[in-house]
């Protein structure tokens, strides 16, 4: 049930968008600035509506790591806070190691203060459960398994699986896809892109020398594949991978969103590697413009919309001399590839 | 009482099975067991829609002719039925 009721009064909304506080993708009309507002219901936007003159940093992006200790239960025991020194535990250390990673790209490459643009510390809960095959964002933490030991190791020592799940944050903040069929596709999308992207860029690679796959490093040799997916060859992951690469194989909706994210995924690989005819933009530019379109992006996006802001993007960048002239032509290419246009 | 369980979604989007009878769990599992078939389904609490890669776990069964599915996430479990959903979850394949 969602509620229809306009919370926000209008002047405040006016003094929200002047003071320029809020994303780019939620100043462009009253819906979707209700829609934040009514998914968030945090204590910054409490703050916001009372004393709307500035907006209060809801942290400084400070990094807390958290045991489980093999339960279901959060925050408990704190092993690591932020400027801390390591620990005994290896994936507490690799943890703090690579939510500094993730952060650091959003800030340093792409502009972005933490999840919210706003400072919001980072929290990390490991050892969840036992033998607990899997990560999440719950939509406030991440949660981390430490795998069953035979087909799946501890979630913490993938790079792209905790960019994954950062990204899930960055993407509650901004374009806030719900987890409907397309747009909870494209939000598993943007995962997967940045959670590569961010692998990439602290490995030194570039479109042509990287693996393109999604969770290489917490699958062990009982896993019947290489990788949970493929981004450069969807479908290719494991024994009998579902995914398809092009829309003319899209699979029918069973309340998955990962089962044909590897269309759009495939169309980021080949605007940033290229294909037979035309150059890529490379892993770095095709990340910053995947960006630029999540921040256009609405609740209910599908693939069409994405490519419609990725081009639009494309195109804007390139007048402003950021992307190759071509940029356009070659998102067009990539989306004609994989069937979305 | 023979019972369907699997386990989709989290951030591999894998799905696991796991056919088995009630009576063959052990006797701890097996009392929960019959706990959980009295659970009304309309009384689970929603899961949050903003968490992402959440396990989606269905547990389905027959009693008195009824057919009931339960869904749960790993957000809206109820406590007591925790241990439970976690021993089906590490015996499904």
């Amino acid at each position: 049930m969602s509620c229809k009721c306009n919370i926000i009064p209008k002047y405040v909304k006016d003094i929200l968008v002047v003071d320029g506080f809020l994303d780019n993708q939620i100043m462009t009309g009253s819906l979707e600035i209700d829609k934040f507002f009514r998914l968030q219901k945090t204590q910054r936007s409490l703050k916001l509506i009372s004393g709307f003159a500035t907006a209060p940093a809801t942290g400084t992006a400070a990094r807390t790591i958290c045991n489980c200790k093999n339960t279901k239960t959060f925050h408990k025991h704190v092993v690591i806070k932020e400027g801390g020194p390591n620990v005994a535990d290896p994936d507490a250390n690799l943890a703090y190691e690579y939510a500094g990673v993730v952060r650091d790209y959003y800030k340093n490459v792409l502009g972005r203060n933490s999840l919210d643009n706003n400072g919001l510390n980072l929290e990390f809960n490991i050892h969840y459960d036992k033998a607990y095959d899997n990560a999440f964002w719950n939509g406030e933490v991440m949660v981390f398994g430490d795998g069953d030991g035979h087909m799946f190791d501890h979630f913490v020592k993938g790079l792209d699986v905790i960019g994954h799940e950062l990204t899930h944050g960055v993407v509650q903040y901004t374009a806030g896809l719900t987890d409907d069929e397309f747009p909870g596709t494209l939000n598993e999308h943007v995962a997967d892109v940045f959670g590569t992207v961010i692998k990439q860029y602290h490995k030194g690679q570039n479109a042509q020398t990287a693996d393109w796959l999604i969770g290489d490093e917490i699958v062990l040799p009982a896993f019947p594949g290489k990788a949970l997916r493929s981004m450069k060859a969807p479908g290719t992951a494991f024994n009998n991978d579902p995914q398809p690469d092009n829309m003319a194989n899209y699979k029918p909706w069973n309340g998955d969103p990962h089962l044909n994210n590897g269309i759009p995924n495939r169309a980021f690989y080949l605007v940033a590697a290229g294909g037979a005819a035309i150059h890529g933009l490379d892993t770095p530019l095709a990340g910053k413009l995947w960006y630029q379109a999540l921040l256009i992006l609405k609740p209910n996006s599908n693939f069409k919309d994405l490519y419609n802001a990725v081009h639009q993007k494309a195109t804007d960048m390139a007048t402003a001399s950021v992307l190759p002239a071509n940029a356009a032509a070659v998102v067009d290419n990539a989306f004609k590839t994989v069937g979305i246009i | 009482m023979k019972f369907n369980f699997s386990v989709t979604g989290g951030i591999a989007g894998l799905t696991r099975t796991l056919n088995d009878d009630a009576d063959a769990l052990p006797p701890s599992y097996a009392k929960l067991f019959t706990l959980i078939t009295k659970v009304d389904s309309n009384a689970i609490k929603p899961r949050n829609p903003l968490a992402r890669d959440m396990f989606v776990y269905k547990l389905s069964f027959d009693t008195d002719g009824k057919h009931t599915q339960l869904v749960f996430s790993d957000d809206n479990i109820p406590s007591q039925f925790e241990p439970l959903i976690s021993y089906l979850r590490q015996k499904a394949v």
